[in-house]
């Protein structure tokens, strides 16, 4: 689908451009667009970002931000990983502290219909909404790079690490603010 | 997509020695039409013997090793055409196509700019940097890129057609419709034209006809692998164990959100049937098909993969 160009003569063309009265940076279409260094040969085994929606689905912020930023690195965005890992931490400390504080608050319930089902649903929909966010940036970058012809990561190996990971840090955290937060309850 | 040849400005021998290396170079030119790369290469060979700083020569070369899919020689001949006449927009073209291709987007963009500096009036060098921004994602600058090419070459079937590969990247399915009809109707043989109406007719939920066109599309260009892949996912489209999911994928597609918007509008459904007490029968009817529909799409891919190992695709 690309063009192959043929051989022309550049005396014609510059004639051309001096009978239209034309130069190329009169015209906003030929400023330049992108980076001058984005190579897509650079780019290192990077993740469908729309795949990594299922880690921040299951492996909630936590686990869906590490593979985020994880994947900006692999799109060439080393700067944008610091970012999203900086984010992830204080997301997610501030959902399991909230979940934590609350759960203290009003005791954990015992019957079928749980908040803590609620809550779990809010940070899920937290990290939707944050992994949205994310994918957004990401896709054009990797569209960019299968558009050169190359594949994708595989995700699983790392993708299940995420997800127990996510879990384990995000139960962990809001059992330590519940416990904290009960040891010093009168 | 050509441009006129000025074989007296590019060789360094007087015109007597130029004639018969310009016949060579012409003779290699035809072979490159005809997809000979062989043929090609051993002439440009014996006229690089006789002149290795010849810029069309080298360009021709870079031609037959894209023809080859040998990239660094291609690029090592573009290159060295380049040094040799930095304001040849063909040579400069010939770079960026090559950098294009091995995902250098943004050197591809720097060497299209440079080009249309000199030339700003070539149809093709504004369809390149057309391929450049549709290919890294900037599909609104290369809609106005390929229309600037046009303008310069209305009758010029590719740009047509890669107005409408932009369109169907775009959701646009009418446009892209109509801008394959106009490739076709200015070249009916072209493989371009027939791939952007399959992609268009995919996009606009026929895939049975967009079967057909890429199927048209591969019988023009057999030899194209991605072109072979195309078709062979329209082809998935169309086996019974997938339609469901094709059409599903469409429909789907077009939500802000998609399947996340999906899974919300359920979770929400199931949040407030219990809050208002909405009778077990009425929640089991849309919850039932929600989760047989999630069922269905975790299982199509490997459905339709055992469907097509049991009756392959045949063109």
């Amino acid at each position: 689908l690309l063009v192959v160009p043929r051989v022309g003569s550049p005396r014609r063309a510059r004639s051309a451009a001096r009978f239209f009265g034309m130069t190329a940076s009169d015209d906003d279409l030929l400023r330049p667009t992108l980076s001058k260094g984005l190579d897509v040969g650079a780019f290192r085994d990077p993740w469908n970002p729309g795949s990594l929606m299922w880690i921040a689905f299951f492996g909630l912020v936590f686990g869906g931000g590490l593979l985020f930023a994880e994947n900006a690195r692999r799109l060439g965005r080393p700067e944008e990983r610091q970012r999203i890992l900086i984010g992830t931490i204080v997301i997610t400390l501030a959902t399991s502290v909230a979940v934590g504080l609350w759960l203290a608050s009003s005791g954990v319930p015992t019957q079928e219909r749980s908040p803590v089902r609620r809550w779990r649903l809010a940070v899920i929909a937290v990290a939707l909404v944050l992994g949205a966010w994310l994918r957004r940036r990401q896709v054009p970058l990797f569209e960019a790079y299968q558009n050169a012809g190359r594949k994708p990561g595989r995700l699983w190996p790392m993708g299940l690490l995420a997800v127990v990971l996510g879990l384990a840090v995000h139960i962990g955290l809001s059992a330590l603010v519940y416990a904290i937060a009960k040891a010093g309850a009168p | 997509v050509s441009g006129p040849r000025a074989d007296d400005e590019l060789g360094h021998d007087g015109p007597a020695a130029a004639r018969p290396l310009a016949a060579m170079l012409d003779r290699a030119e035809r072979w490159i039409e005809a997809q000979r790369y062989e043929q090609a290469a051993s002439e440009l060979e014996r006229a690089l013997a006789m002149d290795p700083d010849h810029v069309r020569a080298r360009l021709l070369f870079a031609r037959v090793e894209i023809g080859r899919e040998s990239w660094p020689e291609a690029e090592t001949h573009a290159a060295r055409a380049v040094a040799l006449a930095p304001d040849h927009p063909g040579a400069l073209g010939m770079l960026a196509a090559i950098a294009l291709r091995q995902g250098r987007y943004g050197e591809a963009e720097e060497r299209v700019l440079a080009a249309l500096r000199v030339d700003p009036e070539a149809a093709w060098l504004y369809e390149l940097y057309g391929d450049v921004m549709r290919l890294a994602g900037h599909q609104d600058k290369a809609r106005r890129l390929y229309e600037r090419g046009l303008a310069l070459a209305p009758e010029d079937s590719d740009l047509h057609a890669k107005l409408a590969l932009v369109a169907v990247a775009q959701n646009r399915v009418r446009d892209a419709s109509e801008r394959a009809g106009a490739s076709l109707a200015h070249g009916a043989e072209a493989s371009l034209g027939h791939t952007a109406a399959g992609l268009a007719l995919l996009r606009g939920g026929r895939p049975f006809a967009a079967r057909a066109a890429l199927r048209e599309a591969l019988r023009l260009q057999p030899e194209d692998a991605d072109l072979a892949e195309l078709w062979r996912d329209s082809d998935r489209c169309c086996r019974f164990v997938y339609l469901p999911m094709y059409y599903f994928s469409l429909v789907i597609g077009r939500l802000p959100g998609q399947f996340w918007t999906l899974w919300g509008a359920f979770v929400l459904f199931v949040a407030v049937s219990r809050s208002v007490g909405l009778p077990g029968k009425v929640v089991a009817m849309v919850a039932i098909p929600y989760l047989a529909l999630v069922v269905y799409t975790w299982i199509a891919d490997p459905l339709v993969n055992l469907w097509l190992e049991l009756r392959p695709a045949r063109l």
